[in-house]
């Protein structure tokens, strides 16, 4: 039964192809953090643990969304939410993680997650509570009230505490690799935004006539980017000061 | 990234929220916020010229320097009295050189010539961009004003749908011969094209008004006011923002007062001009020498390097 509705998948839609592409992407990508963790020193184990976990997350969450995207044909705005309210405070969590060894406390830990939460709790008011019809005043403001946590986020990644640390970290692979995830942050997760402004009453849907319809595409796109491309850093980090440990 | 491009990728991301939807937020909100961002950091920006000057030109006498800023802003004036037209190509023309100079002021080991011109088409791709994508808008204003019957021609789609290709072609041309010279590093090549583009995307996304009010606060003033305090605390000239602030102010209150009482007067109709050639008229004035001063003082500093 399963396999025939998977078979039914219209070859003119892009996302349910992405919705499937996106599931088994996170999913392949989880089973390759994991086996990999075996090949990396004791102290990239939890780093490449976590770009494990937030795949692996990811991949559960894709899997019920797709068959609610095939079944109803709408937005799965509660799923997509619970997804990024478990993964976007772990990426946080790998910042935390590769600027540890430089000095990194807990206290900066749990300012990442507070305002990645923050950010996704007011884009969740934002997107799921919009009044019928669309509200640009109510996107307006929880779109706003959101962004100041991604504000916060993207200027301790460029210029703040995690950029300072991968400084002083005296390692050029991870001072590169924590600028690598500060692009990820600065133009992966740009991309949400633009699904956001796809609401009725927001900036895209005003001005270009982009529907919610487009959301998904967008998001399904910014999911894989983010989320595999983040572990893939992370790993790329943890293999080079591996090698390098294995070579003193 | 520098700063500044951190602050104009924010004031972007928060400006499209807030403007992006043209039917939200009207015309009046978007000149306050405009008018507000200008007073704080565009014209602070030019208001210690004296300063710069006279510290990279100490033989010369204040006098002198007074003199021949003053003697600019007249001569401008008399140009705009009687080619008007010219006068606005000239300062577009200027605002692109002057644009771009801001933006590569830190390049330095390339010759005159190629960062001459990299200056200008930069600055006029960014120009040419705003303005093909807000032409729609930009010609029934300018239209509405006899004094201004003429300019529609500057802001005319078949002129920018030929110098926007050509400008940002050439533009990007030059910058990649100078990273392949390798007088710009692989990083600071890539950002200057993400940044472009995103200043063309930021024009092309946001209302003119915020569009350019954005572009010229963070990427060109905010960036000129970190220059000139710096180069006045490695001269020991000031030590703290507070003595950069106190050395800011008097021309700044000064021409916004100034601007305010000549907007009031063409408002009240004691000046026979429209509101909107009167503000590019003082806008254009206070360029020039601006631009002249920034020259002489980027050309000074590039010597040092």
């Amino acid at each position: 039964m399963l396999l025939l509705e998977v078979l039914s998948i219209p070859k003119d839609d892009p996302i349910a192809f992405t919705f499937f592409t996106g599931y088994m992407a996170m999913m392949a990508a989880s089973v390759f953090f994991f086996f990999e963790r075996g090949s990396v020193d004791g102290k990239w184990k939890l780093s490449l643990l976590v770009s494990g976990l937030i795949t692996g997350i990811a991949a559960v969450h894709y899997f019920y969304m797709r068959d609610y995207y095939m079944a109803t044909g709408e937005n799965p705005t509660a799923l997509r939410y619970i997804d990024w309210t478990l993964t976007v405070p772990l990426m946080c969590v790998e910042f935390y993680l590769l600027t540890k060894a430089a000095g990194a406390k807990t206290s900066l830990l749990w300012k990442l997650i507070l305002a990645s939460v923050w950010m996704l709790v007011a884009g969740y008011i934002g997107e799921a509570f919009n009044p019928e019809g669309g509200s640009t005043s109510h996107s307006v403001i929880w779109g706003f009230i959101s962004t100041i946590g991604y504000i916060y986020v993207l200027y301790t990644a460029w210029f703040g505490e995690v950029a300072q640390l991968a400084k002083n970290s005296n390692s050029p692979v991870i001072e590169q690799g924590v600028r690598y995830l500060a692009w990820f942050v600065l133009v992966g997760w740009a991309i949400y935004p633009i699904g956001y402004m796809c609401m009725p009453g927001g900036w895209l849907n005003v001005a270009l006539g982009w529907e919610s319809s487009n959301v998904d595409l967008f998001y399904n796109i910014a999911d894989a980017i983010n989320k595999i491309g983040f572990g893939l850093v992370v790993y790329n980090i943890a293999i080079q000061e591996t090698a390098k440990l294995r070579a003193a | 990234m520098k700063f500044t491009s951190f602050l104009f990728i924010c004031g972007w991301y928060l400006a499209l929220i807030f403007f992006g939807n043209t039917e939200w937020l009207g015309l009046d909100v978007q000149l306050l916020v405009a008018t507000i961002l200008i007073l704080l950091v565009g014209i602070p920006h030019g208001a210690i010229d004296h300063i710069i000057f006279l510290e990279e030109n100490k033989t010369v006498p204040v006098t002198q320097f007074y003199l021949f800023y003053f003697s600019l802003m007249g001569a401008y004036i008399l140009a705009w009295l009687f080619l008007p037209l010219w006068s606005f190509v000239f300062f577009l023309l200027l605002s692109a050189f002057h644009f771009g100079q801001s933006q590569f002021s830190d390049v330095h080991g390339v010759s005159k010539i190629n960062l001459r011109a990299l200056n200008f088409v930069w600055g006029t791709s960014i120009l040419s961009g705003l303005i093909f994508y807000h032409s729609e808008e930009l010609i029934p204003i300018f239209s509405k004003f006899s004094d201004l019957e003429s300019f529609p021609w500057a802001f005319s789609e078949q002129l920018h749908i030929i110098l926007l290709p050509l400008s940002t072609f050439l533009a990007v041309g030059i910058l990649g011969f100078i990273f392949w010279k390798k007088k710009i590093s692989p990083s600071r090549f890539f950002m200057e094209m993400f940044l472009l583009g995103l200043i063309h995307l930021s024009f092309f996304t946001l209302p003119i008004i915020i569009g350019f009010t954005l572009y010229f606060t963070t990427l060109h003033s905010t960036r000129v006011l970190v220059e000139e305090f710096d180069y006045l605390k490695e001269r020991k000239k000031i030590f703290n923002f507070g003595q950069f602030f106190k050395l800011l102010f008097p021309y700044s209150f000064l021409s916004g007062i100034g601007g305010a009482f000549l907007l009031m007067a063409s408002y009240w109709n004691w000046i026979s001009i429209s509101n909107i050639l009167l503000a590019l008229i003082l806008i254009s004035i206070v360029t020039l020498p601006h631009s002249f001063v920034m020259d002489k003082f980027y050309k000074k500093r590039s010597k040092q390097f």
